[in-house]
């Protein structure tokens, strides 16, 4: 029985670092981004400012960036026909390359996260430090989710990005009408940032999953339906 | 060849944008966009609309013009290379061809919002159709130079990386800290969504007025660095050999561009900062003589000629410190500079200290001493945008302390010269700029509706002189091209941007002052002239002319909005009417800064420390010099309730007034939770003195008093001769407490 898991983590694995190899400029962006944000935050010495940089590239810019990557892990692969034609089946593969973006920005912020915390002393570091995790966690779900089901949707990785960036912008600028009302605590994806005393935060989080996971079951739907997703005739235009 | 290639590549990329799902998705969110900030901006008038959706659109739009903008130049390296590589395509003509044509489109796409924009503001019938076209302009004033430079951004960040992710990534990560004031205000040139846009102010009168030097250099600026910085990218990116493409031809082409680029961003940064620096309080003068001279007579003869005023000032001043004065301090606009000086005929040295200009006297003026002062000044007086602009911080949360009312306002088509505005030179008084012999006479260009409280001496085809004689009213003069209407047997001027609001605005404010007069003096009558004023904050009532505010607050109801203009008028009413004290003083805390206290101690003491941020505040870092005169406890609490009493007339209904009576009376008990300033505390006290010791008709009959006893130029009423004559009408009045226990460091 263990060999067995064992054998199925190990071919995961695997499937993994082809993928890797395929996303690895778009996983060292993360990657660089999260180093960017160190230099600016080690020279801040207040907790709340700190938290609030923290807060802005964990659950704010984070997940953006990694949705507009996962939008391109099938609709932006130029190989997809390949894809398609293995007897593999194609959700597979969307789902290990989600995994991989999500597991990279993750790794980014935990390591941000995880430096801070060593640079700085334990005053100045936020005494949240977890809860800005998690909460990192389940944007990145959320705005992974929307762009892998928006840009297979429309079949286009420019108009994913755009469905992203909208919701996004959105989510910043109505801040207040948003959260102006309950149902607005419940779906508003930067809560950590905005209202991390609220007493909705764990509901919305949950809440947030349960609607990442519903986009996910719905991308996996709709990769089942190929013939729409080949790329005819894209390459003369696009 | 080339252009005609450069036409080609520019009509293909058209073509290809619009065959992009991507940019058709743009367009629905930018809808949707433009009609969320219409539904969700609580301020009706179309110009803090136009504001709002420019700032909010250029906000949004900028990652979703990565997305769709990048993939045009990073398939050259993938899908279009061999194509390129073999057609032996110039390839920065190829780029410059993509970027007009994704220019063309863009900036079609940015009519959008401002259709929206036009569709709500029909809908809700809030402005003229007639204004639309103007509204137009300043939208798009707004929104080109800016996309222009967001696209150069994305665009030039293509050019260079090659890759849509890098693009999108960078362009995501620069808007998020923009939006979110992380890069402020260190970065607030660089940015488009900066201070200057962000809080931008479009008056009604004057269009963008003031606001067009600072902006007109900031746009141009984008501009110049957006197309430097794309042609330097298009330069730079096509000498990398190693992505095979062809090599270029027209080197001089993009040379060229870069050299007007880079003159142009030099020359705007120039011209910005210059605008920048004009805009800023510059620090008050090391020694101010506050009261110290009485203006005996004063005679002022001048001419307006566009901009700027020029004008001969002869006065004759008495020392009326203890001490003897060796300089003589008078307040004048810094846009204005004085050209000669005499003091008892002498001719004498003089320099300029801030605001006010410091003359060296030729001997002493020892107490009680008396000189004869003759100048002569010029130029265009300047509007700080300390005093009408930024009304709160990046974060909401940080009103102006150092903030003048605006008396003074000039450009080409709009004047507006207050009595005691800097406009003309005076010694610096807390008190009306009146003395007891005065006289101006201005000449005056005849082209625009003029509401004017002066007399007609001389008029030509060209210009009108006017005089003013004697106790001089507020407002002297105000002339624009306003819309006139008729108002039952008023007069009203409204600004050529005026909206459906500032005429019921108007209305209101015609009907409290006419109540207010009845309620006061039944037998007397008075026809008004309203008269909107440039960048004015509050109602001025100077005799028969009443001057309109520029304010667009949100009211939740109709009776809200007529109790606010009920305290702004009867504060005015009485500001023009009764002798008040004043104060010039300097103390005040920067914008952004912040108070942090203590929980009170068993004995009420509270500590409190306020922590100056300092370069938050570019519009006055040094502080300033600045009128108090609304900060007089007496003064607001007879204004509150008169206010009470006038609405409740109009309304038919005291809600409102019992509201306000609770509140106030939560203040009155000293209670520090409350947390408000020492005047507040003394305001709420005089309130409850007032609803509990005397009825309507004798507040009524004290401010007939008051007005007989301390009329405009007499000393100022103090609170001790207020209680005197208060006790006539009802002995049980008290004086309210001062509240001992709290206090403010």
């Amino acid at each position: 029985m263990n060999e067995k898991i064992l054998n199925t983590l190990s071919r995961h694995f695997w499937w993994l670092r082809q993928n890797y190899y395929i996303y690895r400029r778009q996983t060292l962006l993360l990657i660089v981004l999260g180093a960017l944000f160190e230099v600016m935050i080690v020279q801040r010495d207040d907790p709340a400012d700190m938290r609030y940089m923290l807060a802005v590239y964990g659950e704010v810019l984070l997940p953006q960036i990694a949705g507009w990557v996962v939008t391109g892990i099938l609709v932006g692969d130029s190989s997809r026909e390949l894809l398609f034609a293995t007897s593999r089946p194609v959700w597979k593969t969307v789902i290990e390359r989600l995994e991989l973006v999500i597991s990279t920005a993750m790794l980014s912020f935990g390591s941000l996260l995880l430096f801070t915390s060593i640079i700085k002393d334990k005053e100045s570091f936020p005494n949240d430090g977890l809860k800005l995790f998690l909460g990192s966690v389940v944007a990145c779900l959320l705005f992974t989710s929307i762009g892998i089901f928006s840009s297979v949707l429309l079949r286009n990785r420019a108009a994913g990005g755009v469905v992203i960036t909208a919701l996004w912008a959105s989510a910043l600028l109505f801040k207040e009408n948003l959260l102006a009302s309950d149902i607005g605590h419940i779906i508003y994806p930067f809560l950590t940032l905005n209202a991390p005393d609220n007493p909705f935060w764990i509901i919305n989080r949950l809440t947030l999953i349960a609607l990442s996971l519903l986009l996910i079951w719905g991308t996996i739907r709709l990769t089942q339906h190929e013939e729409p997703l080949l790329p005819h005739g894209e390459s003369e235009e696009a | 060849m080339t252009y005609r290639l450069l036409f080609h590549t520019a009509i293909t990329e058209i073509r290809l944008t619009l065959r992009n799902p991507g940019f058709w998705l743009f367009l629905l969110f930018t809808a949707v966009l433009t009609s969320a900030v219409c539904l969700s901006t609580l301020a009706s008038s179309p110009l803090v609309l136009i504001i709002e959706i420019t700032n909010n659109v250029l906000f949004f739009q900028f990652p979703l013009l990565a997305i769709v903008i990048s993939p045009a130049v990073t398939r050259h390296r993938s899908l279009s290379r061999e194509w390129v590589w073999a057609t032996r395509l110039d390839y920065p003509v190829l780029l410059i061809g993509q970027f007009i044509g994704l220019t063309v489109v863009f900036f079609i796409a940015s009519l959008l919002p401002l259709l929206m924009m036009s569709f709500w503001i029909m809908l809700k019938d809030i402005t003229w159709v007639i204004n639309l076209p103007a509204l137009w302009a300043f939208g798009l004033i707004f929104i080109l130079p800016v996309t222009f430079l967001e696209m150069c951004v994305a665009f030039s960040f293509a050019c260079w990386f090659r890759n849509t992710v890098l693009v999108i990534g960078l362009v995501t990560a620069l808007d998020v800290l923009l939006w979110l004031g992380i890069f402020m205000p260190d970065a607030s040139l660089l940015t488009p969504l900066n201070h200057t846009l962000l809080t931008l102010h479009l008056d009604s009168v004057a269009g963008l007025g003031a606001e067009k030097p600072i902006l007109a250099s900031l746009l141009l600026f984008y501009v110049f660095l957006g197309a430097g910085g794309v042609m330097a990218s298009i330069g730079g990116s096509s000498q990398v050999p190693s992505y095979g493409e062809s090599q270029p031809t027209h080197k001089s082409f993009v040379m060229l561009g870069m050299f007007v680029g880079c003159a142009g961003i030099f020359l705007t940064f120039w011209l910005y900062t210059l605008s920048v620096k004009q805009s800023i309080v510059p620090p008050p003068p090391l020694s101010s003589q506050i009261d110290v001279w009485g203006v005996e007579s004063a005679f002022h003869n001048g001419s307006i000629s566009g901009a700027e005023i020029s004008l001969q000032s002869e006065f004759i001043l008495r020392n009326v410190s203890d001490v003897s004065q060796n300089i003589l301090i008078l307040s004048l606009n810094t846009g204005q500079n004085l050209i000669e000086a005499t003091v008892n005929e002498y001719s004498v040295s003089f320099k300029r200290a801030g605001e006010t200009i410091e003359i060296l006297l030729p001997s002493p003026a020892a107490p009680n001493g008396v000189i004869n002062v003759k100048i002569s000044y010029a130029g265009s007086p300047i509007l700080l945008r300390e005093d009408y602009s930024l009304q709160t911080g990046i974060q909401n949360d940080s009103p102006p302390s150092f903030q003048n009312p605006v008396q003074t306002y000039l450009d080409g088509n709009v004047a507006y010269l207050h009595r005691d505005g800097d406009w003309m030179a005076w010694p610096l008084s807390s008190k009306p700029h009146l003395s007891p012999d005065e006289v101006i006479i201005l000449e005056v260009p005849k082209h625009f509706p003029i509401a004017i409280s002066g007399e007609i001496i001389e008029q030509t085809d060209t210009y009108i002189k006017y005089q003013w004689k004697e106790k001089l009213p507020q407002i002297l003069l105000a002339t624009a091209p306003y819309q006139t209407v008729e108002q039952s047997g008023n007069m009203v001027f409204l600004g050529r941007y005026s909206d459906k609001k500032s005429l019921d605005n108007a209305q209101t404010i015609l009907a409290l002052a006419e109540t207010l007069d009845k309620k006061i003096n039944p037998s007397f009558s008075q026809r008004y002239t309203a008269v909107a004023l440039p960048y004015v904050q509050e109602v001025v009532m100077s005799n028969s002319i009443i001057g309109l505010p520029n304010k667009d607050s949100y009211f939740p109801d109709d009776n809200s909005r007529i109790y606010d203009f009920a305290k702004s008028v009867t504060y005015a009413w009485l500001i023009d009417r009764i002798s008040w004290p004043g104060e010039i003083t300097s103390n005040g805390y920067l914008r952004g800064s912040e108070t942090i206290c203590d929980m009170p101690d068993e004995t009420g003491h509270q500590k409190c420390e306020t922590i100056s941020p300092g370069k938050h505040n570019l519009q006055a870092p040094y502080g300033r010099l600045v009128n108090k005169t609304s900060h007089n406890p007496l003064l607001n609490a007879i204004s509150a309730v008169l206010a009470w009493q006038l609405a409740e007339e109009i309304t038919g209904s005291d809600a409102l007034t019992q509201r306000e009576y609770e509140k106030w009376a939560v203040l009155a008990e000293c209670d520090i939770s409350a947390f408000s300033s020492p005047d507040k505390y003394q305001t709420a006290g005089w309130i409850m003195s007032f609803h509990d010791a005397l009825d309507k008709s004798e507040m009524v009959k004290l401010i007939q008093v008051l007005m007989e006893k301390y009329p405009i130029g007499s000393p100022p009423i103090t609170e001790d001769e207020f209680l005197q004559i208060a006790r006539n009408y009802e002995n049980a009045i008290e004086p309210p407490l001062p509240c001992e226990t709290f206090i403010r460091k």
